[in-house]
């Protein structure tokens, strides 16, 4: 799943086709899914025939999601996924990446929000040129309040 | 007497199938973020087109030759100027056309210069028919056998290298076709004057189209009657159609942004 600027939100694609890009990615001979219920499931049901520029910012956040859904890969790569959007959509996304993690696929996610953020994961690490932490959401919260205290700025969590 | 009575069928052939495929290769090339290449194709064919003229070749090879040259130099200019592109294109597209209007005289060609630049529908062959057509069945094949990679190529590029799609290949190949489309629309619209009949179509149609695809269609469409409506204009008012056509792609691009922004 590519971050926001990577995509020319401009070019004169219906939803329902960006979320079949996926396909054109996708390794195996699974059968491919269907973009009608991927779209549903990200919560944009009826919106497969909207140009892509007509969505909000959040949607199209989620019409990205669909996408890289609809590769039906092993590992999936989000790179920001909840960035620049709103609160309920943010809840949506990762509600979604929750349950693709509960039905086995794997997620890895980058990601600057180190907040609430970091409860929807089961693992987190810490990067700033090397590992800061690693552990479950509980463990890195509690390294991370120690060395933000340490250095003076607000603690996190 | 035949061929009297018929001397305005190739010319109109012509004209149909450059408003055709001319703003669909628009099209394609301006959703790729690549127009600018376009314009530089129509400029560094000038060269290839006087050599292979002067030794007595087909011109499309020596225009394609000379046209994939300057794309591949201005490319690697591109690289090493990133964020100045536009400058460096423009400087390649400028030397090749003095390169090719220096060569007429060097090679001594008997080479009409005007009918290069600015286009003489009525002079086209059978010859210029046949390239036309080419052009035409190969842009159709391209978007038949690729058009989901030129979308996704379009849309977002990053994603289709990384879904390891042959974006190179493709870019390659569209360079390519766009040389012979533009080589063939210089009989027509002339060097300078291709370029509005890439773009005009497109630019009306783009926010409106849902599609890649309705975006071509409907750009071909608008090309169709603005060349039918030069080659009309031509001929009621003895004038010469290409740049007739260059000034109809203005007034069409003016009248659509208008209508947008009463509706």
């Amino acid at each position: 799943m590519p971050q926001r600027a990577e995509i020319d939100w401009t070019f004169p694609i219906t939803v329902a086709q960006m979320v079949q890009l996926g396909d054109l990615a996708r390794r195996d001979n699974t059968a491919p899914a269907n973009a009608d219920e991927l779209l549903e499931r990200v919560g944009l049901r009826d919106m497969g025939q909207r140009r892509l520029n007509q969505l909000s910012g959040g949607q199209q956040q989620r019409v990205l999601l669909a996408r890289a859904l609809m590769q039906q890969a092993g590992i999936l790569l989000l790179d920001e996924p909840c960035s620049a959007i709103d609160p309920p959509t943010r809840t949506h996304l990762l509600q979604v990446m929750r349950e693709q993690a509960q039905s086995g696929q794997t997620l890895l996610v980058s990601s600057h929000d180190w907040g609430s953020a970091l409860d929807s994961y089961d693992q987190v690490v810490v990067l700033d040129g090397e590992i800061l932490a690693n552990g479950t959401p509980d463990d890195v919260r509690g390294k991370l309040t120690d060395m933000t205290c340490m250095m003076g700025s607000t603690c996190c969590g | 007497m035949v061929e009297a009575e018929i001397w305005w069928l190739i010319p109109l052939i012509m004209s149909l199938l450059i408003g055709l495929i001319c703003p669909a290769t628009g099209a394609l090339l301006i959703t790729q973020r690549r127009i600018l290449l376009a314009n530089l194709l129509a400029h560094c064919v000038l060269p290839g087109l006087v050599i292979a003229l002067a030794l007595e070749l087909d011109p499309t090879i020596g225009g394609l030759i000379s046209g994939l040259l300057g794309a591949v130099l201005a490319e690697r200019l591109n690289q090493r100027f990133k964020g100045r592109e536009e400058g460096a294109m423009n400087t390649v597209l400028a030397g090749f056309t003095a390169l090719g209007v220096l060569l007429v005289p060097l090679l001594e060609a008997r080479v009409d210069l005007e009918t290069l630049l600015f286009g003489d529908l009525l002079a086209a062959t059978t010859t210029d028919l046949v390239r036309t057509a080419i052009a035409t069945v190969t842009l159709t094949v391209l978007m038949v056998s690729r058009y989901r990679d030129l979308v996704f190529i379009g849309v977002d590029q990053e994603g289709a290298l990384a879904a390891k799609r042959p974006v190179a290949q493709l870019r390659l190949i569209t360079t390519i076709i766009a040389g012979l489309v533009i080589i063939s629309a210089i009989t027509a619209v002339g060097i300078v004057l291709v370029i509005g009949l890439l773009c005009a179509p497109t630019l009306i149609h783009i926010e409106k189209s849902s599609t890649l695809k309705q975006l071509m269609v409907r750009s071909s469409a608008t090309g169709l009657l603005l060349c039918a409506g030069g080659i009309g204009l031509s001929i009621a008012a003895d004038l010469p159609p290409g740049p007739l056509i260059g000034v109809l792609c203005v007034i069409a691009l003016l009248v659509g942004q208008t209508q947008r922004q009463r509706a």
